[in-house]
């Protein structure tokens, strides 16, 4: 069976979306248009007045409608201490757990070279020049554990270092309520890596 | 489909869909190959640590098109590589990737790149020696080293103190030619002669001259992993 086009259209469409399949973006068309016209008329109403407003933060680079972020317009947080995470999400699971005070940097990406992705594509002139204005003491490395989250944050350190601006990265090793016998051996050697001391 | 294995390194991995990787993968016995990695939620943790660059595992894999299908992958041996010696190893994968043919079994140059990932790992301080040990690997091993005894404009040994030019697909010569020619020193001719890539000074003189080699084989391509490492130095300074 085939579907008319404009319904194809929508289904093709709703493809775009991280984890919807040809079979997902078929049950979700039918339910917008058979069982929630207006939550579907609000969803094209909100997905384009987004597309037109929302950009990035003057100041840390994440998503945002105003010139400046929620957290970067908040004077009350610690201005000495810079996050720099990868991507908006990590903002949000940080900002979760309460341990942190301070301001972020978003990368919106990481230093890949194999994928043609240098430091030049990941605004870190902005952050250059943040660092450089000499309020922040301390930044925090928050970049994921792979490969090109390390390149990336030793390339950061390497520039924070020459400005005289305090680096540290955040731990890696055993999960909170984990089992040390399903851990893989490359966080097992982090983990060994990084201990700390014990008091 | 006959299932195939063998130890290797993942070079790149990219996304592919929500729950796949194409992983570009140098393998001991098969060469380059790519195979999409299905990437489960509930063992991605644990699938994702042995899919990183740097990790010796066991692959098997199945498919007859030129991307075929991982089914397996067991870690062997993990090299932490930290700082500026991660980005050491992603210019020899960079440098595998443009310049390896896909498919073609590569032995002695497998092992010549684990050993250099593994002296990184060891926090090896001359990284310049260990990458000019690989890129002469790589250039013997692909065909295109060239002699170091001849002189490639009078056919005559090699002699005398120098300094000699290099000339891309021609060799070393002790008379300039007309176009602009790398300069190599006698003392970089006897490390190359010998092999000693880790003696001092080695890695220094010796770039010049094998980056032009590379270069010419790379084309008009530039080695991003190259201009991050450049681009690092002007902070040290």
């Amino acid at each position: 069976m085939t579907f008319s086009p404009l319904l194809q259209q929508l289904m093709d469409a709703l493809r775009c979306l991280p984890g919807v399949g040809p079979k997902t973006a078929q049950r979700m068309a039918f339910h917008l248009l058979e069982k929630d016209r207006q939550g579907a008329a609000q969803l094209v109403q909100t997905l384009e007045e987004s597309l037109r407003r929302v950009g990035r933060c003057q100041q840390c680079r994440t998503l945002t409608e105003q010139p400046v972020c929620e957290i970067c317009g908040n004077s009350g947080r610690d201005r000495q201490k810079l996050c720099i995470v990868e991507n908006p999400a990590d903002v949000l699971a940080i900002e979760q757990s309460s341990v942190y005070r301070g301001y972020y940097f978003v990368l919106l990406g990481h230093i890949s070279p194999l994928d043609g992705i240098g430091p030049e594509d990941l605004g870190l002139d902005i952050l250059e020049k943040r660092l450089a204005e000499g309020h922040i003491k301390e930044i925090i490395l928050a970049t994921n554990p792979t490969v090109e989250g390390e390149v990336t944050a030793h390339y950061i350190s390497e520039m924070a270092r020459s400005l005289n601006v305090a680096v540290s990265r955040i731990a890696q090793g055993v999960p909170f309520g984990g089992e040390l016998e399903y851990i893989d051996a490359q966080t097992l050697s982090h983990a060994f890596e990084g201990r700390t001391h014990y008091d | 489909m006959a299932l195939a294995q063998d130890i290797g390194f993942v070079l790149h991995a990219r996304r592919y869909r929500e729950n796949s990787r194409v992983l570009e993968l140098f393998t001991r016995a098969h060469g380059r190959l790519a195979v999409v990695a299905r990437v489960g939620q509930k063992q991605a943790v644990r699938t994702l640590a042995t899919l990183q660059p740097f990790v010796e595992a066991q692959f098997s894999w199945r498919g007859r098109t030129t991307l075929q299908n991982l089914d397996h992958a067991d870690a062997i041996e993990t090299y932490l590589l930290a700082g500026e010696a991660g980005v050491c190893g992603l210019y020899c994968n960079e440098l595998l990737l443009y310049l390896t043919l896909a498919d073609l079994p590569l032995p002695e140059l497998y092992d010549v790149y684990g050993d250099t990932l593994r002296e990184l790992a060891q926090g090896e301080q001359n990284a310049a020696g260990l990458l000019r040990r690989f890129e002469w690997a790589l250039l013997e091993t692909l065909g295109y080293a060239f002699s170091c005894e001849d002189d490639w404009q009078t056919q005559l040994p090699l002699t005398g103190s120098g300094p000699f030019y290099f000339t891309p697909e021609r060799g070393l010569s002790a008379i300039p030619t007309e176009r602009g020619s790398v300069v190599l020193s006698s003392q970089g001719l006897a490390c190359l002669r010998a092999r000693e890539f880790q003696s001092p000074g080695a890695g220094s003189q010796l770039r010049p001259v094998l980056r032009a080699a590379l270069d010419h084989l790379l084309g008009n391509r530039q080695l991003k992993s190259r201009l991050l490492l450049q681009s690092m130095q002007k902070y040290r300074q």
